[in-house]
């Protein structure tokens, strides 16, 4: 099987449940691409204004201040030489992906993928959605999900023009303590993963549910989450 | 005061990317009320607007008057005593047109509200009642109130009055609701109208309690939800990107968006009203007198270089729904909403 794995910012680029997909899909056989979009500078300086804008830099700042190894040198240590474009939804891009006909692509990025690329790269999306669908959609999923719903959840599902609107997959419920900030419900959910992905490809069943109804959501202001993070 | 032209401008380019912030809601209303009673609230009546040389208007504000009475319990929540700071208003006038009967209604009805006032209300509904039914009326907000004051006069039962709203507004998109929702037929109605439209659709369901009422407004907010999803605040045209922003009609909006989360609990629309709260708090303690201008940037179309007292009379009145939100969401964490 033929999988790419499809992230943003090579520079900064930490999180611990990458280098564990990843790793164990090569250990599984498969042949693993690695792709890393939003890598000029102006690109890092946006995206932390925006983050900056509504409300949450922690979850970044506590992520790079744990210096762990970066994600893009691990995978060279593995053998990968990540492959990186400056726009995701570039034709050079879609071109160069749809060349390589890989079965899946994850994905793991801020941004919405264009009609274009979806129907133009010839393979199946995933993603994985941090609460669950059809009903939470949208940003800050866990906060939203942890109000609405008072659970920690994840969906994998396949991914189209829409917004968080692909079919689902399956989804998966994470235990979480009392006293959990976001912060530790994403480091939990995002431990998840690796197993969530690699059962789904290796299972020979593939149940696909549809993903009609639930609301979109969009940044939680800071002030709200403030309010319900004194609950937790 | 003139710097805000260049403040102005230089926030607007950058509006994607600046962090719209300020003090705390309470900080914000205290400095709101000062402001009120030290500039704008005067024995003859409520100082209609301030331009950004700060020469002040000739004219007293009708429908500002309203927005005061409005306001008058809200301050005394947080220490501050507006009342005394205003006479007897004359409002013996003809009403001659549609602007004069909305500024009529708005005083009506938040007099009616206010026990204190309510020899207002009397006497502004037999004033309203004689001159009414001849005036044109061709802006959907106002014949939205109009029917709302025929409800309250006897003259529409409630069962008409939800015929009425069905008749005005049903089947009408966003787009087609503001094509003919401006205070003047030869303008492009802004989100300012639209905010009254809507605050005047979640008064009726409120007196009525009307389903149809409800997935009417419903429908429009959630749609309006979608809107603010992809701009991250409304523009004067609402439904797409334009060059100002009216600060009127993103306080109006949120109003609508933050009773609405008090009404069904849906935070969504808190956080969206928190966010365009910001804009406000941000602009107020940028300007150096804390006044709020109507247009960002300033200097555009929809009350350009001017400083209106009724964007922070709708400021207060939000920050005032933003505090109880926050309480309900205080509250209601217990319990999964």
């Amino acid at each position: 099987m033929k999988l790419a794995f499809v992230f943003n910012y090579p520079l900064i680029d930490n999180v611990d449940w990458k280098k564990t997909a990843i790793q164990k899909s090569i250990d599984a056989g498969y042949n693993v691409d690695v792709y890393y979009g939003k890598t000029h500078l102006s690109q890092y300086v946006k995206a932390y204004l925006t983050k900056r804008k509504f409300g949450n830099t922690s979850t970044a700042s506590n992520r790079l201040k744990e210096k762990k190894e970066k994600n893009y040198s691990f995978f060279v240590k593995l053998g990968i030489k990540p492959v990186k474009v400056k726009d995701i939804n570039s034709q050079k891009a879609i071109d160069r992906i749809a060349s390589k006909n890989y079965d899946y692509l994850i994905i793991a990025i801020d941004q919405i993928l264009s009609k274009r690329f979806i129907e133009g790269i010839n393979s199946k999306i995933l993603n994985i959605h941090y609460a669950t669908l059809p009903d939470i959609k949208g940003v800050n999923a866990i906060e939203w999900n942890y109000l609405v719903n008072g659970k920690c959840e994840l969906t994998l599902h396949y991914i189209d023009a829409g917004i968080d609107t692909g079919g689902i997959i399956r989804k998966e419920e994470i235990p979480y303590d009392k006293e959990d900030s976001f912060y530790m419900m994403r480091e939990k959910l995002q431990k998840k993963i690796p197993s969530t992905l690699l059962d789904f490809l290796q299972s020979s069943k593939e149940n696909v549910f549809e993903n009609k109804g639930g609301l979109l959501y969009t940044y939680m202001h800071k002030e709200i989450q403030e309010i319900i993070t004194k609950t937790l | 005061m003139i710097l805000d032209v260049f403040k102005h401008k230089l926030f607007f380019s950058f509006f994607k990317y600046i962090r719209f912030t300020g003090l705390s809601d309470k900080e914000h209303l205290l400095i709101t009320f000062n402001l009120l009673k030290n500039r704008f609230v005067k024995k003859e009546g409520v100082i209609r607007e301030f331009n950004i040389l700060n020469f002040k208007s000739d004219a007293y504000c009708d429908k500002c008057y309203a927005y005061f009475i409005a306001s008058i319990d809200i301050s005394k929540r947080y220490g501050v005593d507006l009342e005394k700071n205003i006479g007897n208003v004359d409002l013996k006038k003809e009403i001659l047109n549609q602007n004069e009967l909305f500024n009529f209604c708005q005083i009506y009805f938040s007099s009616k509200k206010n026990k204190s006032f309510h020899w207002i209300a009397q006497e502004l509904e037999e004033q309203i009642k004689a001159y009414h039914s001849k005036i044109e009326v061709t802006s959907l907000h106002i014949k939205l109130l109009k029917s709302r004051f025929d409800f309250h006069s006897g003259a529409l039962t409630k069962k008409e009055l939800e015929s009425k709203v069905m008749k005005y507004l049903e089947d009408k998109d966003l787009r087609e609701l503001m094509k003919n929702n401006s205070f003047s037929p030869e303008k492009q109605s802004t989100s300012h109208e639209l905010g009254y439209l809507l605050n005047i659709l979640m008064d009726i369901f409120e007196e009525t309690k009307s389903k149809h009422v409800f997935l009417i407004l419903e429908s429009y907010l959630e749609k309006l939800h979608l809107i603010f999803v992809r701009h991250k605040v409304f523009y004067s045209t609402v439904y797409r990107k334009a060059d100002r922003i009216n600060i009127s009609g993103i306080f109006l909006i949120s109003k609508v968006f933050l009773r609405y989360t008090l009404l069904i609990k849906d935070f969504r629309y808190a956080s969206a009203a928190f966010f365009l709260i910001d804009i406000g708090k941000y602009l107020q303690l940028k300007n150096h007198k804390k006044m709020i201008s109507n247009t960002f940037p300033v200097y555009k179309y929809g009350s350009p270089f001017k400083y209106p007292a009724w964007t922070l009379f709708y400021f207060v009145e939000v920050l005032d729904l933003k505090i109880s939100a926050k309480n309900l969401l205080k509250n209601e964490t217990g319990v999964r909403i």
